[in-house]
Order: structure tokens, then sequence, then C-alpha cells
């Protein structure tokens, strides 16, 4: 049996080892692998594109819509689609359906996305001083949780909107504040088991400062889940703006909001059905595009079925 | 004078009911420069506690409870968490078992072979990546520039094993601790690794290395010391703990365990298990389980002895590991 070798016996030289040609070698990060997980899904694609062109119609609004959304025509009231230019026909003052749809949609997009980034922002601060400093600070932080979870969040919502008034803030503050507290949850479990992965502890072991370590090792791995809960959030958030509209809280009735005007639709039901029609079907659409957006990202971060 | 000596290690953890378990129980070793210390023993032994203790990565429920280790003239256990960092990953290396789990999987290779360089100011960031490249092929890693942009998970398991080892070693670090770094992989890549490392070794770095491997202990280290039940149960240089085990459960342990090309003969397994730390037996720990133990001499506190017989008065020459050192009173007269 071979006695212990010197170190001399053993040498330095490794041999190489042949790998993959180097025209073979493409520098794809874990973001486009996810990308490209997510192109795979086509139903997914076509909603995020879908997606897109609402955001670009909401931006672009004041330069599509054929009349200002407060606008009003007495001489055609409730009319129909194609009267007198009104492409979706009129409300009850007259006032030009198909602006007022393109002004909602932006007042849905902007109290949405508002809410969620809100939401995100504080899900993500008070879940990673939770997770990562743990201790007394978290078990604070998680109790605050704790309470807030405890609390009806449509509740909440009403409150801040009638203590705030009914401005495009103080919705996206509601609902946002009203929906970061499951978020946080998952930021703070997510953090916990980070936290003891190798990489982690490797980190650490070439002297890493706490704060590098959160922000370039915990966060980025923890990030996946984090923005599917987020892109769930975007058409929950637009229901609960349009919900809070049918309960008289949405923002003030002279900014167009599809919920407001699908309220006010259900009452020329019979007479009118164009004014619930057209807004109905594309909330229900936007929705759907937002949610199947979501599920592909689910997919796509979900990198258990991919042959890496 | 020697690169790190340990002395009279102590850690505990606290346990959930709030009692206290002694999970390194008085440890101690040196390691020299350009040598390598084998730290060999069953799972839960202790060993990766005792060097997590040294580098201050224990867990929240752990604490020192005594001892010290100094390293380069400075007392590892009493420096402040924000002194020990700038020794982590500068002066002290660490290589972990998976290279799998233990490499950022969002960050490029480049990344994270010159973060720790920028962290402690060795370097700016284009020598930075100078060195980076320059350590990946020093670990043979064919077209270091290519590579350095790959992300951990597009290159093969040996790969990243000799990068991680490219991590730790980009800063030149006085002492290595390597964490059972052949586990995880096959053995053609084990000898690969093991050569790495030596040429480390020839370089003035003192290596610690954590194995169940008898083997890669024999072929790579010039010391052993063998732990149970967070205690060191026998120290020496590898071929005489390997060739003439002293303790019983040394002797345990070496016949219980496989060596390729070794004589035929059966494995014989130690019967009964470790034990519970928070209940540990009274003196030597292993004596429930083992097959000479005389009572009660054997229940008894247990020193270092010598092979003759005389005390640990040679401490430091067994902390060494040049003289032949086993925690067992009947250990002169065995073999």
């Amino acid at each position: 049996m071979a006695a212990t070798q010197s170190s001399a016996d053993v040498g330095v030289t490794a041999a190489p080892v042949s790998g993959t040609p180097a025209a073979e070698i493409k520098t794809k990060g874990p973001g486009r692998h996810a990308w490209d997980r997510f192109a795979r899904n086509k139903l997914a694609l076509g909603s995020l594109v879908f997606c897109v062109l609402l955001v670009l119609v909401a931006l672009l609004a004041p330069v599509i819509a054929p009349f200002h959304y407060a606008e009003t025509d007495f001489a055609n009231k409730l009319v129909g689609p194609g009267v007198e230019g009104h492409l979706l026909g009129t409300d009850t003052l007259g006032r030009d359906n198909f602006s007022r749809m393109l002004f909602g949609l932006r007042t849905a997009l902007t109290v949405a996305f508002g809410a969620e980034v809100t939401a995100l922002l504080l899900a993500l601060i008070i879940g990673l001083l939770a997770g990562y400093v743990g201790g007394r600070l978290e078990s604070a932080l998680m109790a605050g949780t704790d309470v807030m979870y405890a609390f009806p969040s449509y509740l909440f919502a009403v409150i801040l909107v009638t203590v705030m008034g009914r401005s495009i803030f103080a919705l996206i503050l509601a609902i946002g504040v009203a929906s970061w507290v499951t978020q946080a949850r998952l930021v703070r479990a997510q953090v916990l088991s980070i936290k003891e992965r190798e990489y982690v502890e490797a980190a650490r072991s070439m002297g890493a400062p706490g704060v590098t370590i959160a922000v370039r090792y915990i966060l980025p791995n923890a990030i996946g889940p984090i923005l599917v809960t987020t892109s769930f959030g975007i058409p929950a958030a637009i229901g609960a703006e349009a919900g809070l509209a049918l309960l008289g809280l949405g923002v003030d009735p002279s900014i167009p909001s599809w919920g407001t005007m699908i309220s006010e639709g259900t009452r020329y039901l019979l007479s009118a059905p164009h004014m619930l029609l057209f807004p109905a079907t594309m909330f229900a659409l936007t929705l759907l595009a937002f949610t199947w957006v979501g599920d592909g990202l689910r997919d796509a971060f979900d990198a258990s079925g991919d042959l890496r | 004078m020697s690169l790190l000596e340990v002395d009279d290690l102590r850690t505990e953890f606290r346990r959930a009911d709030g009692t206290r378990m002694t999970v390194v129980d008085g440890v101690s070793f040196a390691v020299e420069p350009g040598r390598a210390l084998a730290i060999v023993g069953e799972s839960g032994s202790g060993k990766s506690v005792t060097v997590r203790t040294l580098l201050g990565l224990l867990p929240k429920t752990a604490r020192v409870a005594g001892g010290s280790a100094t390293f380069q003239g400075k007392d590892l256990l009493a420096l402040k968490q924000r002194e020990l960092r700038r020794i982590r990953g500068r002066d002290i290396g660490m290589v972990f078992q998976n290279a799998m789990e233990a490499m950022n999987p969002t960050l490029t290779v480049e990344r994270q072979l010159t973060e720790h360089l920028l962290w402690h100011g060795i370097c700016g960031k284009a020598e930075a990546r100078e060195r980076a490249i320059e350590a990946l092929a020093g670990v043979g890693i064919p077209e270091p520039e290519r590579r350095i942009r790959m992300y951990p998970f597009q290159m093969s398991g040996g790969m990243r094993q000799r990068a991680m080892i490219a991590m730790a070693m980009v800063t030149k670090p006085a002492l290595l601790i390597a964490d059972e770094p052949t586990t995880a992989v096959d053995v053609t890549i084990q000898r690969q690794l093991l050569d790495l490392l030596a040429g480390l070794k020839e370089q003035g770095t003192g290596i610690i290395m954590i194995t169940h491997d008898l083997g890669v202990a024999r072929y790579f280290c010039e010391d052993v010391m063998v732990m149970y039940a967070g205690r060191v149960m026998e120290r020496a240089s590898t071929h005489a703990l390997l060739d003439a085990p002293r303790h019983p459960y040394s002797v345990g342990l070496l016949g219980s365990s496989i060596e390729v090309g070794g004589r035929d003969r059966p494995l014989i397994p130690i019967p009964g298990s470790p034990p519970d730390l928070a209940r540990r037996p009274d003196g030597c720990p292993f004596h429930p389980r083992c097959a000479q133990a005389e009572l009660p001499r054997c229940a008894e506190p247990q020193e270092l002895l010598t092979i003759e017989g005389s005390p640990a008065a040679a401490g430091d020459a067994i902390e060494a590991g040049r003289v032949h050192g086993a925690a067992c009173w009947k250990a002169a007269s065995l073999v």
C-alpha cells in the first residue's frame, strides 16, 4: 500500500480537460433562460404583446382619443356605436365612450402598477430585513405583518380612501398598502431558505459584507417567485380599483374609470347595452391577459422541468 | 512557528429547549505552512463546526465557549466580526464540498472570482480580472478568458469545482480550509483536485482538509487528526496513524473503511452509534462502543498521551503532528 506521498511526487500539473469547444460557449444569463422559457409559451407571449399594447395605448391616450373624455355632446346622448364619430357610442351626458375607455385604461394601469410597485417595495424591505437580520427585528416586523394580515384589506382601502380623498395617489397607496402583506411573507420565506444555501455561506467565508450578501446573493435568487406574485397582483389591483369604483370609492368621478363606467352601464343595460358591453369586455380581456402573463412567468421561473 | 495554533477550542450550541450542547470539546491542533492536516471522523463528530468556529461562520445558536486560535499572531476567536471578515477570503480561503451549490447561480464566474479581491481592496477591477483569468488557467480550465464570462450552471461539475478552488486561491491565502472537497466529484477529478491543492501546498499554503475518505488523507495529508463526538481521539503523522493506529476508535474507523488496492480483508463495522452530544458519556466518549473499554478507568477524563504513555507534556509536538498522540490510557499497551 502506498505510503503518504510527499507533495513533490504529486506535482502541480492538472491535465486540461477537454470541454465545450470555444465556438459553442454562449453566455446566457439566468434571466435570458427564463425569457427563453417564457417565449416558448405562446399564450403567455401573446398576452404579453397584448399587455404591452395596452400600456402603449394608455400612454398615448390623449393622442388616440377622438374626443376629450369630459367633452359632452348633448345632441347625441346614449347613442350606439358609430353615430357621429362616436366609435363606441356615448354615455348619458353624451361623452364619447371610446375616449373615456382609453382614459379609463390609463387610470386602471396607473393605479395597478403604482400599487404593485408600492407593495413590492414595502414587501422587499420588510421581508429582507425580517428574513436576513432575524432576531427581535424579525419578530417585531412579522408581528406587524400579521396584524395587517388579519385586517380585511378592502376595509383598509376603504378607510384610506375615505381619509385621503379620492385621488389616484390615494388609491395607489390604499391598494398597495393593502396587498404587500402576502408578498412580504413570501419574501421572508424565500430569504430564509436561500440564506441557508451553501453559496451564501461561501460568500461569507470570502468576507462578503452583509449588505452585499443580502442584495447580490440572496435577493437575485429569491426574486423569481416574488416577481410572479407581483405579476398576479396587477390584475388583482385593476380589479380592486374597479371594485372600489363600483362602491363609489374609486377615483374622482370626473376622471374616467372602468369601474365607474361598468357600474353606470348596468343601469342602462336594456336601453344602451353598449355602455356595459365594451368596458366590461375590455376589463375582462385585460385581467385575463395580465393573468396569463403571470402564468407564463411562473412557468418561466420554475426551472425544474428544464434541462440545463 | 505554526501558521495556525488552535488550543482547547470549545463550541456550544443552544438547543430549542434551552440546554447547551458542547459540539467541539477541547480541540487542539496546529497547521504548519506547506503542510496539510486531515481532520477525519464520522458525520457529527464536530469537524465542520471546528473550522467554522475558526472563521466565525457559526449559526446564531452557536457560541465559542473557550479556547484560542492563533493565526498570524492574532487570536481569531477574540476578533470582532468586522475584523474577522477582513481575514476571511483574504488570508484564509475556504473550499466547499459541493461546487454545484457553493457558487451563486445568478453571478458570472468572473464576478465570483473577483468580488472578494475588491471587497478586501487587494486590487482594482482590471487587475482582479487578470488575476481571475490567471487563477482559472492555474486550475487547468482551458480558455479562461471565455469561460470567465460563463454562469456556474454552464460549467461541468469538475470545472465548477476547480473554479471554486480558483475562487479561494485568487487572493493567495496563507491557510486554505477544504471541507470535503472531493466527496461530490468522481475519482478522476478527485485526483486532479488533490494535485491542484498539492501545488498550493508546495507554494507554502497550509491546508486543513476535512474528509471522511481515509484514502484522500493518506494520499494528500502529512498529518491526521481523528475526531469523535467533538473530541480529538488521535493525532499523528498520516502514515503513523493509518499504518499503526493507537486509539481503539481509529482502529475501528480504519477497520470499517474501504481502501482501493488495500489488502483483502472483511470490513468490520463499529458496533453502536455515536452518542447524543447532549448526553455525552463521561470520560472517553467512545467507551460505550469500545471493545477494549475497562471501567471505571475509561469513564474518567482522558488526556492526549504519547505512545510511550507519557502525558501530553510534548503537547506542542503533538499539535504539530510530529508526535503520535492518542486520547486513550490503554493506547500504549494496545497493538
